[in-house]
């Protein structure tokens, strides 16, 4: 068992998120190691030069970023087979069915809608961390990891 | 806290205490004692460091044996993935006797040791390997879901229901339906 280093991978082009979103992993636990992007482009840059056992477990996606938005970096994501064991978190403002139901069929694994407080949003990091986690062994899925958290 | 302690397999004779200590020295591991099949250290050590260490000891014979706590996390981890993946019967289970029973630990020792390492109670773990199981029934369309809830021992289809919607905040039919527009999506 390999115990229990986290990486992550946060993309957005809001500064003050970021802070936010650092500080709530900061407060949460250690082990994590979490770095961060300023928007799609520089995602897929630092993806495409990260060697294969570097490549975080799981990346969160803000969906809403110019040029190349969240959802242009899932579907580039999603088409390379060398990156199928990343697990894909989308956050977004939006909490229309809809939205979630575009980023799941093009293969996100968890839908976040960005809270409102900051403990809500140390909840729901949380819980998706506990999943992808989870889903790191078999006889657990990738494929069948769906989340809305 | 107590130092951390490493077991060797095959550490039968003094020589052998010998050339541990030298592989030791050579990776810069301080250690407090080294007695047969067993190391104490001073400080905690990096994965490269017992990985190396592994590697070395290996090529003279001596096998390093992982830690006890996570050889008890692996084989609890075994035990319930084997009833609710790898067993055709329906799931009627005291899960804490049963793990105290096959791994000879009281349960609450079992539990908190769980809990500490993986973050999560082996309560919780059990919960997300049945609903990743209904998962795969949903998705292999035999059962409906009244079935799968007898099948895994829910008290009612309800209580499945507002389990994995609590787990995945999703429906049973919504992640089926995901599931089945993603494969087309995808094909």
């Amino acid at each position: 068992m390999t115990n229990n280093l986290l990486k992550i991978i946060l993309a957005d082009d809001d500064e003050a998120d970021r802070l936010l979103f650092k500080e709530a992993f900061f407060e949460l636990k250690s082990g994590i190691t979490i770095e961060t992007v300023n928007d799609g482009m520089e995602l897929m840059n630092l993806m495409h030069s990260t060697k294969s056992e570097d490549l975080p477990q799981i990346l969160f996606l803000d969906i809403n970023m110019p040029q190349k938005t969240g959802m242009d970096c899932l579907k580039e994501i999603r088409a390379d087979d060398r990156f199928k064991n990343v697990s894909i978190a989308i956050y977004s403002t939006s909490s229309s069915e809809k939205d979630m139901e575009q980023t799941f069929i093009h293969g996100a694994n968890v839908y976040i809608h960005k809270p409102n407080s900051f403990e809500k949003l140390k909840r729901v990091l949380e819980k998706a961390i506990i999943n992808a986690k989870v889903y790191q062994d078999p006889p657990f899925n990738k494929e069948n990891f769906l989340l809305n958290a | 806290m107590e130092n951390q302690k490493l077991h060797i397999k095959y550490m039968v004779s003094l020589r052998c205490i010998m050339v541990v200590k030298e592989e030791l020295r050579d990776l810069g591991i301080k250690y407090v004692n080294v007695n047969l099949g067993e190391v104490e250290l001073l400080e905690s050590i990096s994965k490269q460091q017992m990985e190396s260490l592994r590697t070395n000891l290996k090529k003279i014979g001596l096998e390093l044996l992982e830690d006890k706590r996570n050889i008890l996390i692996n084989k609890i981890k075994s035990e319930v993935v084997a009833l609710i993946h790898h067993s055709d019967s329906v799931l009627k289970v005291n899960f804490s006797e049963y793990l105290s029973n096959r791994l000879g630990y009281d349960y609450t020792y079992l539990s908190n040791l769980f809990s500490d390492v993986m973050g999560i109670t082996i309560q919780q773990f059990i919960i997300f390997n049945k609903i990743e199981k209904v998962k795969e029934l949903l998705l292999y369309n035999e059962l409906n879901l009244t079935e799968i809830s007898y099948k895994l021992d829910y008290s009612s289809v309800s209580h499945l229901s507002n389990q994995f919607k609590k787990v995945t905040g999703l429906t049973p039919s919504y992640f089926k339906h995901m599931r089945e527009l993603r494969q087309a999506q995808l094909k």
